[in-house]
């Protein structure tokens, strides 16, 4: 039996997950299932409750912020929006992932 | 045909089979579990319903109206497993691998006891303990060391807990060591929890094995499982208290010998009783093992019980029974080598004649401050007993030339005998494994006394010297006195005499100081004017001035023989040159 590399995988979108939200939320305002749905194209969430916890993270921290939307299929929905912080911490998440590529590749490529 | 459950999921009414609504409310409330120590829980959870809401909306319509089981499958898959998708959040850095800890995590974060090994000085039991109970490390540590200097109870708990916690390994036991603060809302909640806890990891396990899900009785099992888990904290807490108290009379003993193992004079005891040092070090090693061994495995288990930890290793267990047997052996082995050495008793006799003329022989004792300075005994070591009449088993250690000596007292009775001489034997008594070695040990005893024509001056006291062990030595010195000798028993005798038979059972240290004969049996005293006469069963000290009152009426003695006597007969006063008698009024008065 192979040893299953599900975990470390899991592991690394972990790590750049908040990276690519505030990323997404930079382009446009949205509400959590459009980010979802870019998330989904893009492979990098299997599954929309990791989101939950992680927006309202980031909103706690200040670099999100959102209003309520009525919603004719369902309850009110959050609309969330990037904030001058999170744009600014962005910007700093963006410089060190890649330096943080560049590192990565230097160790890997022989 | 099934049945239906109305509930609603953020402000929306949905009407779902109550099967699927079984599930759902078991996914809902595994995520409220998850967020409860999270701040944002309530916002998070709220978002996670109204997406819930609108998930199920769609699958809603005019032709189906009814939530079903597989909807839920789907909501639930979209939504993600709670473990997955918890982690994230509630670390910073790293996050534990969840796929392969699903029994620990599908637990809500309670607070559990765990030693932290980023924070420890020595073993991280104290950081450990200062998590749990939310209390600032220095406190703890402070409490430890202080607690050292009560019967260093703190060493003793220290090593078990060291034993016992487990150390934070991964990153869910550091959240679970920090987790949530112990108080009495939240012991019941999470108690709560806990067993709904269970009831869904039975549920799952039923599940996976295919059975049908609960009744009656497993949920029966389950309260009962959670009523049994505070007895038994409450247990471990009793526990715990009485392996303190063992362990501190085990260690105050240990201290408190320690402090008397330094004065000199147990030192001395120790060295004469015991065959030798290694065997009192037996004895007392094996004691202290024998004690504390139990205590220490009590301790052990009440930290168990109150701290549900679940630590079992058997080693230790069949380890601290070994070491306990050791230690019974040891003290059994020391304690029955040693008794041995007194089982047997031997008697090594010497007898002298002594032919003498004298008309009176007297019978004295060297005392013991006189021959302290002729022994050179530098000091002996008791109180000072000049009233006090020395009980004949009273032994003191003693020095002569620095080097130690056992003392004792020797007993003296004289007794009358056929032959026509007086005889003084000397019997010296002592204990041993065999009866050879009692005697030799007998032989050994130090004694000496005196005579000439006038009487015979016995030594107060004997000594052991140099190496001889305490097995019990006695010397016992008999005078014999044939019939119409009279002899003297003078007052030095006081320490040593002992139960002299006499015709008016005169109490020993009365007998001092006076004149006896010998008859047939025992001695007749010669000088006990005004002494009264004792019953064998009294103890009544005899005085020379005497003033008697009862009913019979009024006697008055003193020592020159004066008395005075009122009764029914009349006065009668008595002295050496004067009697005044009053006789009764009926008859004549005489005048002097």
């Amino acid at each position: 039996m192979s040893v299953n590399s599900e975990n470390a995988k899991a592991q690394m979108r972990k790590g750049v997950l908040e990276l690519c939200i505030l990323s997404i939320l930079s382009q446009r305002d949205a509400y959590p299932t459009d980010i979802i749905e870019k998330l989904k194209e893009t492979k990098l969430v299997v599954v929309e409750g990791t989101l939950y916890p992680l927006l309202t993270r980031l909103k706690n921290t200040g670099l999100l912020t959102y209003r309520w939307e009525e919603s004719t299929s369902g309850p009110p929905r959050k609309y969330y929006k990037l904030t001058e912080i999170g744009e600014q911490y962005l910007k700093e998440l963006q410089t060190s992932w890649e330096e943080l590529v560049n590192a990565v590749n230097k160790t890997i490529i022989k | 045909m099934n049945k239906t459950v109305t509930i609603n999921i953020s402000g929306i009414i949905f009407h779902i089979e109550e099967d699927a609504y079984d599930k759902l409310s078991k996914y809902l409330s595994t995520i409220k579990g998850y967020f409860t120590s999270n701040e944002s829980g309530s916002e998070i959870i709220a978002d996670i319903e109204a997406r819930i809401a609108e998930l199920l909306q769609a699958k809603v319509n005019q032709f189906k109206q009814v939530v079903l089981m597989a909807d839920v499958d789907e909501v639930i898959n979209a939504l993600g497993k709670p473990e997955e998708f918890v982690d994230g959040e509630t670390t910073n850095t790293n996050s534990s691998s969840t796929q392969s800890h699903s029994a620990a995590s599908t637990d809500p974060i309670k607070k559990r006891l765990f030693r932290d090994p980023d924070e420890k000085a020595i073993g991280g039991v104290c950081s450990g303990v200062a998590h749990y109970f939310d209390i600032d490390v220095v406190w703890i540590r402070l409490a430890t060391f202080l607690l050292i200097f009560f019967g260093g109870i703190s060493l003793w708990v220290y090593i078990v807990l060291w034993i016992v916690i487990p150390e934070a390994k991964t990153t869910a036991d550091r959240l679970a060591m920090r987790g949530e603060p112990v108080n009495i809302d939240n012991i019941s909640r999470s108690l709560k929890e806990e067993m709904e806890g269970v009831k869904n990891r039975m549920n799952d396990g039923f599940k996976n094995a295919g059975q049908q899900s609960r009744n009656g009785i497993d949920k029966l099992a389950m309260i009962l499982g959670g009523f049994f888990r505070i007895i038994g904290r409450l247990i471990g807490a009793f526990l715990i208290f009485i392996g303190f108290m063992i362990m501190f009379g085990v260690i105050s003993t240990v201290f408190g010998f320690s402090i008397a193992g330094e004065s000199a004079e147990f030192n001395d005891w120790i060295n004469i009783i015991f065959i030798d040092r290694s065997h009192y070090w037996l004895a007392f090693i094996g004691g202290i093992i024998v004690f504390a061994v139990p205590a220490f495995m009590i301790l052990y288990g009440g930290i168990k019980l109150l701290f549900k930890i679940k630590y079992s290793n058997r080693w230790l267990n069949i380890g601290a029974g070994l070491l306990w047997l050791i230690g019974f052996i040891m003290a059994t082995y020391a304690g029955v080598k040693t008794a041995s050495d007194f089982s047997e008793t031997s008697k090594y006799k010497e007898s002298r004649t002594i032919i003498t003329s004298a008309e009176v022989f007297t019978i004295s004792a060297i005392s013991e401050e006189k021959l302290i300075s002729e022994l050179k005994i530098e000091e002996l070591r008791y109180d000072d007993h000049s009233e006090a009449h020395f009980g004949h088993d009273e032994y003191s250690i003693g020095e002569i030339n620095n080097k130690k000596v056992i003392v004792g007292f020797p007993e003296v009775r004289v007794i009358n005998t056929t032959g026509e001489n007086i005889e003084v034997i000397i019997n010296r008594k002592a204990r041993g494994k065999e009866k050879r070695l009692a005697y030799d040990r007998a032989k050994e005893i130090n004694y000496n006394y005196k005579f000439d024509s006038t009487g015979v001056m016995l030594d107060e006291i004997f000594y052991l010297d140099g190496d001889q062990k305490f097995r019990m030595q006695e010397i016992e010195i008999i005078v014999k006195v044939p019939k119409g000798k009279v002899i003297y028993l003078d007052k030095s005798l006081k320490n040593v005499i002992y139960d002299v038979d006499n015709v008016t059972n005169t109490y020993d240290l009365d007998m001092l100081g006076r004149r006896w004969t010998m008859n047939d049996k025992e001695l007749e005293c010669l000088d006990c004017e005004g002494l009264e006469k004792a019953d064998s069963d009294e103890f009544e000290h005899s005085h020379k001035d005497k003033v008697k009152i009862n009913e019979d009426g009024i006697e008055v003695n003193d020592r020159d023989g004066n008395h005075i006597t009122i009764d029914e007969k009349g006065v009668n006063i008595n002295s050496d040159n004067h009697e005044i008698k009053l006789k009764k009024k009926a008859k004549k008065n005489n005048d002097d």
